[in-house]
């Protein structure tokens, strides 16, 4: 507990810190382009658009009760990006960072920390967009789109312990990064984000769903963004959720600490 | 104001400390080791650092010494806190800047400034003297325009001054150079160690690595040695050059066998200063013994070079230092006999002997052979051996010298060699302090014209 509570402390006199790795973080993934930072936001862009396309215009998809379909999977598609995102580069952020973990005093406990920071730039802008979006389906603001703050940081707690444990275990064994892209991508259209769960999933499959975390996270989203419901609404899955998010912070805390003395023997 | 008292005034203090490189099969052990609930071993131990213990003061400099392998990196990587300690503690009282190998802590993709407000940033320099802190950094890497380009571009002398300028201004406690300085240029170097001379005196508190033993000793007053992991000396930097070179040029054999192999030496040398009289070596080399003689001296060097096509052979050889054969350290005014056995395989009509003194770097400061010097030696026949003997009076300056030795033959301007064994002999000169360079040379300075004297001169300027 008290290291915990040492941890913390630690975290806000490294701001400055986290937030200059982050900058970097986006910046030198577009160093020496033309469109520099806009990339950020074309990207995620195109690939919200190639699927709306398929799905919406091909496959002829719809969103549930009368919502557009492209409003449905907007307000999917940007939390599990972001998980999605943050998962896969931060499995790789010991390894990426090798440069300040062996030749530095580096705090690489503090890497989850960057990616998380990094990723949330991004999906701040394409919530925004987003909401262009849902107003231009005759969508409207409420109080309750304030909870997706909430819903945030319940995705940051889940992404903070399991980028611990697996960006840690990453460095000795590298095939774990693979591994986990291919994971994710199951996990991604095993989680209702592009297609409508109601009346789809057979019973006896419903306990995955609610065993999804992320799960409920989009369902959040969509719920606070689309139809006012409460956070209340749910909260049996939101207690599973945030005790699911504690466990794997203390086990990925417990896994890090033990492997990073050997960081710099490996790196 | 620091308050100097001997808590305080302690920079570092390492206690004990070991470090051991678990040598695993593949990386997937360590994982299951590292989190085997039962601590099970999957490793074997490799030892790089044991037992190491040594005290630092403020402001002092400390070289480190010593062979490739022998755990200076690993060393520094420990203070610098970037490696755990196996066992033991090292306390490092404030901030340390380290500049380990190139590129201490900077992303090639990123440019110079990039780079240098990033590692600034995580040593937690505040927003407000970060303009300041990186302009001074760019006025002392003085690279121009280099400095916002991404640094995979920089040639090595550029990364050089880079990561130095910024080590340098991070405010260290303990500033750390592991062999950088080697690749920037001489004015680079020179203004380095200048500020490496102000920071202590500031109380600064820099280790230093080079092989460099001259950089050493300029800048440390300290020194520590390591060998094999262990510390072999820590103390005045001088002594400690000293001990580093025996253990480089004054040793046969590396390992375990030239501790053996050097107890028994002692024994014999023992034995012949007691009992022999001193030119029992000469007879015993002209008479022929079965053993090769130069292998029982110190000077001789295992790591010599052999060239040529062995017709005829250098098969043993002695050295005199002013008709001495047990001699140490030299004062470089001794007349050095090199007495040189050659054997010849096949008739050679005018054989030529030939020398060079070289420095540890392979510069040759001196050298000549009997042609050049119009001395024809007798013709040898096939399976003959024949004793020459070298005289020189080198007049050598304090430092590290080798000896060349050569045998060949001059045929109508055609140079045959037959065996040339470079860096054959391993000379100590002690420095006398009189002169400075490779070779003494004999000068003088005298006042020719005072405010109030004129003194008498005549036509050549001399007095």
């Amino acid at each position: 507990m008290n290291s915990a509570i040492k941890f913390i402390v630690g975290l806000y006199l490294a701001r400055r810190t986290i937030c200059a790795l982050a900058g970097r973080q986006v910046v030198s993934r577009y160093a020496g382009t033309l469109f520099r930072g806009a990339w950020e936001i074309i990207h995620p862009a195109v690939t919200i658009l190639v699927f709306w396309f398929v799905f919406s215009v091909a496959f002829k998809a719809k969103g549930p009760e009368g919502t557009p379909y492209i409003v449905y999977f907007v307000t999917g598609i940007l939390p599990w990006m972001f998980f999605a995102e943050g998962i896969n580069g931060g499995t790789q952020g010991v390894i990426a960072h090798s440069f300040l973990v062996k030749k530095m005093v580096f705090r690489s406990e503090l890497l989850p920390f960057v990616y998380i920071t990094a990723g949330s730039l991004n999906h701040g802008l394409l919530l925004i967009l987003a909401s262009v979006v849902i107003f231009f389906n005759g969508g409207q603001f409420s109080w309750y789109w304030l909870q997706i703050v909430y819903y945030f940081f319940t995705l940051c707690a889940l992404m903070l312990g399991l980028q611990w444990l697996l960006s840690a275990m990453t460095v000795f064994q590298r095939d774990l990064g693979q591994g986990v892209t291919m994971v994710l991508n199951l996990w991604f259209w095993a989680t209702p984000v592009v297609w409508v769960a109601d009346g789809v999933v057979p019973p006896q499959y419903h306990w995955l769903l609610l065993a999804n975390p992320v799960h409920y996270v989009i369902e959040g989203y969509r719920g606070s963004l689309l139809y006012q419901q409460s956070i209340w609404r749910h909260w049996q899955q939101g207690l599973y959720v945030w005790g699911l998010a504690l466990v794997l912070a203390v086990v990925g805390a417990m896994v890090f600490r033990r492997l990073k003395p050997h960081f710099g023997d490996v790196l | 104001m620091k308050a100097i008292d001997l808590t305080s005034d302690l920079a570092i203090s390492v206690r004990d400390v070991s470090k051991n490189y678990k040598l695993y099969p593949s990386h997937k052990e360590r994982l299951k080791e590292a989190l085997h609930p039962f601590r099970k071993r999957y490793h074997e131990e490799f030892s790089a650092l044991s037992g190491i213990s040594f005290d630092i003061r403020r402001g002092q400099n400390v070289g480190i010494l010593g062979r490739n392998g022998a755990g200076k990196s690993t060393l520094l990587q420990l203070i610098a806190g970037v490696l755990t300690p196996t066992s033991g503690t090292i306390f490092v009282a404030g901030k340390v800047s380290a500049l380990l190998e190139l590129g201490s802590g900077f992303n090639p993709d990123l440019t110079g400034r990039e780079n240098v407000k990033l590692t600034n940033t995580i040593l937690g320099v505040p927003e407000k003297e970060m303009a300041e802190r990186i302009a001074a950094v760019e006025a002392f890497a003085d690279i121009g325009v280099f400095f916002d380009q991404p640094m995979k571009i920089y040639s090595s002398g550029m990364f050089a001054r880079v990561a130095f300028a910024n080590a340098i201004h991070v405010n260290p406690d303990v500033l750390i150079v592991d062999e950088i300085l080697g690749v920037g240029d001489a004015k680079f170097q020179e203004k380095c160690y200048n500020k490496i001379k102000s920071l202590r005196d500031e109380g600064v508190c820099i280790l230093f690595v080079s092989h460099s033993t001259d950089v050493i000793q300029r800048n440390c007053e300290l020194a520590l040695l390591l060998e094999a992991g262990k510390m072999v000396k820590y103390g005045p930097a001088d002594a400690v050059v000293a001990a580093y070179h025996d253990l480089l040029y004054g040793s046969r054999q590396t390992g375990k066998q030239r501790q053996v192999d050097s107890q028994m030496e002692n024994v014999e040398v023992v034995q012949k200063n007691g009992n022999i009289e001193l030119e029992s070596e000469l007879r015993e080399f002209l008479e022929g013994s079965s053993e090769l003689l130069y292998r029982r001296f110190h000077y001789y060097n295992p790591y010599e070079r052999r060239l040529g096509n062995s017709d005829a052979e250098i098969v043993d050889f002695l050295v005199a230092a002013n008709g001495k054969f047990q001699f140490n350290i030299l004062t470089g005014h001794e007349i050095l006999t090199i007495y040189l056995k050659v054997r010849f395989d096949r008739g050679v009509e005018v054989p030529r002997i030939g020398w060079a003194i070289v420095s540890p770097e392979g510069i040759v400061i001196a050298g000549s052979n009997t042609v050049m010097q119009n001395s024809s030696l007798p013709s040898g026949q096939a399976g003959e051996t024949w004793v020459y003997a070298v005289e020189i009076k080198p007049n050598l300056c304090g430092g590290q010298y080798f000896l060349n030795a050569g045998v060949g033959e001059c045929k109508e301007e055609d140079w045959v060699l037959f065996d040339v064994r470079r860096s054959l002999i391993h000379l100590s000169v002690i420095d006398s302090g009189r002169a400075s360079g490779f070779i003494e040379v004999p000068s003088d300075c005298v006042v020719v014209r005072g405010p109030e004297t004129i003194m008498p001169i005549d036509n050549r300027g001399r007095l």
